[in-house]
């Protein structure tokens, strides 16, 4: 979410009601304030998921009236076993998926090893519950269909110039159009990542002709490059499924487009010649050759920037960017350290997933950082040795984790003061996937200003007194309160105002509250929490598969990544992430398209 | 008589002639040519003009009557265009407060306050039920115009951006439901892409070199849209929505080259570009302004970009953005420390907000004047340039201190639309739908709507206006 966003939530130091509308919510004490993924009922939109922690063993099949798909004419692989899974297979919804940014700079480089990143200068995506690659949003705009045009225009040019025997497979000394018919069939084919169709054929062979007329063969392998970028078959992951029995509502995929699922979801980039080479053969189908792929893809190191990209989304940590500190409050706040924070955090999230245990709860609770002698003076920490970022060990009081980085803190903070209320907000919303209540009409809504003889917590007091305040600030405020340990810009502290600082308080509204008393106990009560456990799950499904989880539909899907999440490891849930029926496979489109 | 529907209008617009009284009928004036166009004969221009995180009326509000008015010191730089503008003050956004909007107030206010439709919530779960919700449900009157009159500009609209693009509910302008078109905000960038080299990479002095590669583009950019045109019929609906609109734009894209070959450079003449004939002041050389990291420079520059694209008839519609709901715009150039959403929560009795959100407006305003000045100092015919524009300056909310609110809202037009609108005038009005404010744009647009956005919402154009 966005940070601003949530710069909302506050009540009046007075509580004033404005513009008369006491009467809309006068019944709002009784209401909840969280709508959630997670265990709070509200009664009307929320806990369409089952709630947390739920696999009682209890099928739920009988409850609801999934599509028609059927699991026994379906072709492997095979479904991972769930209590919470019925035989009839439910993929949930399958939205086109237009390459991001990020997805495009990767897949042209491993394409033509092009380094230039020329999607950096296409309109930023649309980020959805903290991430860029939600389908639904990743629309065309005129900016992009320029962007798409010079883009591929640049990377075509620079393979013809630079790198032209490569890219072409063959020597057109040997025969210029058949070079050119080869080139478009094996090319094509790792452009589009799947075998062409005779309509591909067509039109490609039609511009390379249209362009070697006009500019000789490198003009017409330039064009038909050009074309291959620009076309709906590269920018676009295309899915039809495999051909379909009669009445099926859900199929299996075709090699190919498992091949890029899984190319897309470890790596954000098209399939390797390996992973091609398995679907030309038709070895991903079971379950077994799905696992080698996904282990093999894993132990790439762009597995790693997918791991950081993922957690610099989930995290805020893009924030730091464009992160601006009032410096009279802040002088210590340099511009090179907002850059040095999100690499603390980046290169400990590293540390953690790929060379330590590699659990959620690790990143939670370890304790020990990442920190270069710049920002180990910044920190007032004792300076590594070197310049390089190296691995320091923290006591384990003042910092432990993740949420007590300078990065996050900083990004959850005022320009001149912290802000108890957004990172409360944060943890509930990005952390424990508990959706909030936004502040109902008419309150009237605002910072309390600041006051050199209180503390964070005495000047938020009518968030407790106000009933129509405490209602959702009892759920949000005490984690705030209990990150006052970190300042504006994430600089423990112990005294505020020369007043002691309360870091204690009690996590409500979850399945097991819990009671802190400083901030690295808070971060193990969340990490303990089911509900964390449940909300990275969900946050690794969104990103992971590029949509929200879609009720009903994905129960057993998510029922499967939460099974397999019960280690803790992050890795583990990425490589479930392969085995659910979301991933496995997709719904029939139907004839003449109706859906 | 009973209106008629307006793309049955339009389709018989595109072939053939159409006898007066009919013309008559769509209550459109006799000398007028064709849509959009004034009566002397000169494209009608519109643009929008969006600020955020609402007005503050006290130091907004104008008083007195319907002619004699009076400004607040907020809108001094216009005093000189009082003749040309009308304030509307008192439309309530209907839309935002449609049970069936989704959000809260941010996104109630910024998904709908041009669009006339109620917000919607990212895929229709109903996981959430916070402030995730980050689109219009439908088109916005700007892009509404371009479809309807489908100007035959290099552009067929400019968005440019101020401050942010890319967040969620971040965008005034949108295509439709889930199509943002967000703006450009480095100002470098936006001249590359307008003045220098047509769509970029293609800027080249010698013409024939030009021309081969307009000539190579479209035929790139045909063959590009087979491949989304033998997709679209194999998809389902939602997809096969999201692959058409993307060939729509291809299209639209490769029409525009057609239209316009790319500008010589190195100092390119926009003039060369196509300014209507009997129009001045397109200048003869832009040069990238090279803001960098300057805000002042970038307004400036964003400002001057517009006018000179509009000058040159480089597009007729347009949006400048200064920043978004929620948008916590630090305005220290101005002297102010704090965040711009941070103070639209404060209460008007906050010691310094009102001062500080007073020189964000007065920024703002400025900017305006600035835009203002230059389309009024192009003659066209015996007027100018801003006799036949628009300018809508509209907010995303009403008052944003003392709790964000729809109601109420202020808006301000600027110029006379090719004709239709007089200017020097305040009209006051208590609640009626900002909806009817977008049917009487699109009327003076010569587009015969009687409904935009949700009809369910409200019919008919905005009276008096």
């Amino acid at each position: 979410m966005s940070p601003r966003h949530s710069a909302s939530r506050g009540c009046l130091a007075s509580g004033t009601l404005v513009r008369g509308r006491l009467s809309r919510w006068g019944g709002l004490i009784g209401l909840a304030c969280l709508s959630c993924t997670g265990s709070i009922e509200t009664g009307g939109t929320g806990s369409e998921v089952p709630a947390p922690g739920d696999v009682s063993g209890t099928p739920k099949g009988n409850t609801k009236t999934p599509p028609a798909g059927t699991s026994a004419a379906m072709a492997p692989p095979e479904r991972v076993a769930s209590t919470v899974c019925t035989t009839t297979v439910e993929p949930g919804p399958a939205v086109i998926r237009r390459l991001t940014r990020l997805e495009y700079n990767n897949s042209v480089r491993d394409l033509l090893g092009y380094m230039g990143k020329p999607a950096s200068d296409f309109p930023a995506e649309t980020v959805i519950h903290s991430f860029d690659n939600e389908a639904t949003t990743l629309s065309a705009s005129p900016v992009l269909i320029e962007g798409y045009l010079n883009a591929a225009e640049r990377v075509a040019q620079d393979a013809v110039d630079n790198r032209l025997n490569a890219t072409l497979g063959c020597d057109p000394a040997t025969g210029e159009d058949a070079c050119a018919t080869k080139f478009i069939d094996t090319f094509g084919k790792r452009a589009y990542r799947r075998p062409l169709t005779a309509e591909d054929r067509t039109i490609l062979t039609d511009i390379y002709t249209n362009g070697k007329a006009s500019s000789g063969f490198k003009g017409g392998i330039r064009m038909a490059l050009t074309t291959m970028l620009g076309s709906a078959h590269f920018l676009y992951r295309v899915e039809f499924g495999a051909t379909p029995k009669a009445g099926q509502t859900v199929t299996s995929l075709t090699p190919w487009e498992m091949a890029s699922r899984l190319s897309y979801l470890i790596w954000r980039s098209m399939p390797d010649a390996e992973l091609t080479a398995a679907a030309d053969g038709n070895k991903l189908s079971t379950r077994a050759e799905i696992d080698a792929q996904v282990t093999r893809l894993l132990a790439d190191p762009k597995a790693h920037d997918t791991v950081a990209d993922f957690h610099e989304q989930w995290l805020s940590l893009r924030g730091l960017d464009s992160i601006v500190k009032d410096p009279m409050a802040f002088p210590t706040f340099k511009p090179e350290i907002p850059g040095l924070m999100k690499q603390e955090t980046l290169k400990f999230v590293d540390n953690v997933v790929w060379e330590g245990e590699g659990t959620l709860n690790q990143l939670y609770t370890a304790p020990f950082t990442f920190v270069n002698t710049t920002l180990a003076k910044f920190y007032k920490m004792p300076a590594p040795t070197g310049t390089a970022f190296q691995k320091v060990a923290l006591d384990g009081q003042a910092r432990a984790g993740f949420l007590t980085q300078g990065g996050l803190m900083s990004v959850l903070a005022k320009e001149n003061q912290t802000h108890p209320v957004r990172r409360g907000a944060f943890v509930r919303k990005d952390l424990l996937c508990q959706a909030l209540t936004p502040p109902p009409d008419g309150v009237k809504i605002e910072f309390p200003p600041q006051d050199p003889t209180l503390t964070g917590r005495e000047r938020f007091v009518q968030h407790r007194v106000q009933a129509v305040c405490a209602t959702c600030h009892s759920f949000i405020d005490p984690i705030g309160f209990g990150l006052e340990a970190f300042d504006g810009i994430g600089m423990y502290r112990q005294m505020e105002n020369n007043k002691t600082i309360d870091t204690s308080g009690e996590v409500i509204g979850l399945k097991v509250n819990g009671k802190f008393n400083g901030v690295t106990d808070l971060g193990a009560l969340l990490a303990k929490s089911e509900e964390a456990a449940d909300c990275a799950v969900l946050a690794w499904f969104r990103y992971g598969y590029g949509r929200d989880a879609a009720g009903p539909a994905d129960a057993c899907s998510l029922d499967v990544l939460k099974r397999s999440f019960a280690s803790g490891k992050i890795k583990e849930l990425m490589m479930a992430l392969a085995k659910t029926d979301a991933f496995q496979f997709r719904r029939v489109i139907p004839a003449g398209g109706a859906q | 008589m009973k209106p008629l529907h307006r793309r049955t209008f339009l389709r018989g617009m595109a072939g053939t002639a159409i006898a007066l009284p009919w013309l008559e009928a769509m209550g459109i004036p006799k000398a007028q040519a064709a849509p959009g166009v004034s009566a002397t004969g000169f494209p009608k221009r519109y643009l929008q003009w969006t600020t955020h995180n609402g007005f503050h009326p006290p130091i907004w509000n104008p008083s007195g009557g319907e002619t004699d008015f009076v400004m607040r010191p907020v809108h001094a730089s216009l005093e000189p265009f009082k003749k040309d503008l009308v304030i509307v003050a008192g439309l309530d956004n209907a839309a935002w407060y449609s049970p069936a909007g989704k959000g809260d107030t941010h996104s109630r206010g910024m998904c709908t306050f041009l669009s006339g439709t109620e917000s919607i919530v990212d895929l229709g779960t109903n996981l959430t039920n916070g402030g995730e919700s980050k689109s219009s449900g439908g088109i916005t009157v700007d892009q509404e115009i371009v479809k309807q009159l489908a100007p035959k500009t290099k552009f067929s609209s400019l968005e440019m951006n101020f401050m942010v693009g890319g967040g969620a509910y971040s965008t005034s302008s949108y295509l439709g439901a889930n199509k943002p078109l967000p703006g450009a905000r480095d100002p470098s960038v936006i001249f590359n892409r307008i003045f220098a080299g047509g769509t970029g990479g293609g800027a080249t002095a010698d013409p024939a070199a030009a021309a081969r590669i307009v000539t190579e583009r479209r035929s790139i950019l045909d063959a590009v849209g087979k491949t989304y045109q033998g997709l679209s019929p194999k998809l389902g609906l939602a997809d096969r929505d999201k692959i058409d609109s993307h060939l729509t734009q291809i299209r639209d894209l490769e029409m525009r080259l057609q239209v316009m070959a790319p500008i010589p450079g190195p100092s390119p003449t926009p003039a060369a570009g196509g300014a209507p004939a009997g129009s001045t002041g397109c200048p003869k050389d832009v040069k990238d302004p090279a803001a960098g990291t300057d805000r002042v420079a970038q307004a400036n520059a964003l400002t001057d970009l517009m006018a000179t694209a509009i000058i040159c008839d480089l597009t007729r519609v347009g949006t400048l953005q200064w920043d978004m709901t929620t948008g916590n715009t630090v305005y220290s150039w101005l002297g102010i420390s704090r965040g711009h959403h941070d103070m639209s929560h404060d209460g008007d009795e906050v010691g310094g907000t009102v001062a500080d959100l007073t020189k964000i407006h007065t920024f703002y305003t400025q900017h305006l004047a600035q835009l203002v000045t230059r389309l009024k100092g192009v003659q066209e015919g015996n007027g100018t340039l801003l006799d036949n524009t628009l300018i809508l300056h509209a907010c995303d909310m009403a008052r944003g201190n003392n709790g964000h609110t729809g109601r109420g809202l202020y808006h301000m037009l600027l110029g006379h639309a090719g004709g239709p609108l007089k200017g020097g005038r305040l009209l006051r009005y208590s609640g009626d739908a900002n909806n009817k404010l977008f049917v009487s744009i699109l009327n003076m647009f010569d587009i015969p709507a009687n409904t935009f956005g949700n009809p369910a919402l409200s019919s008919g154009p905005l009276a008096r206006l």
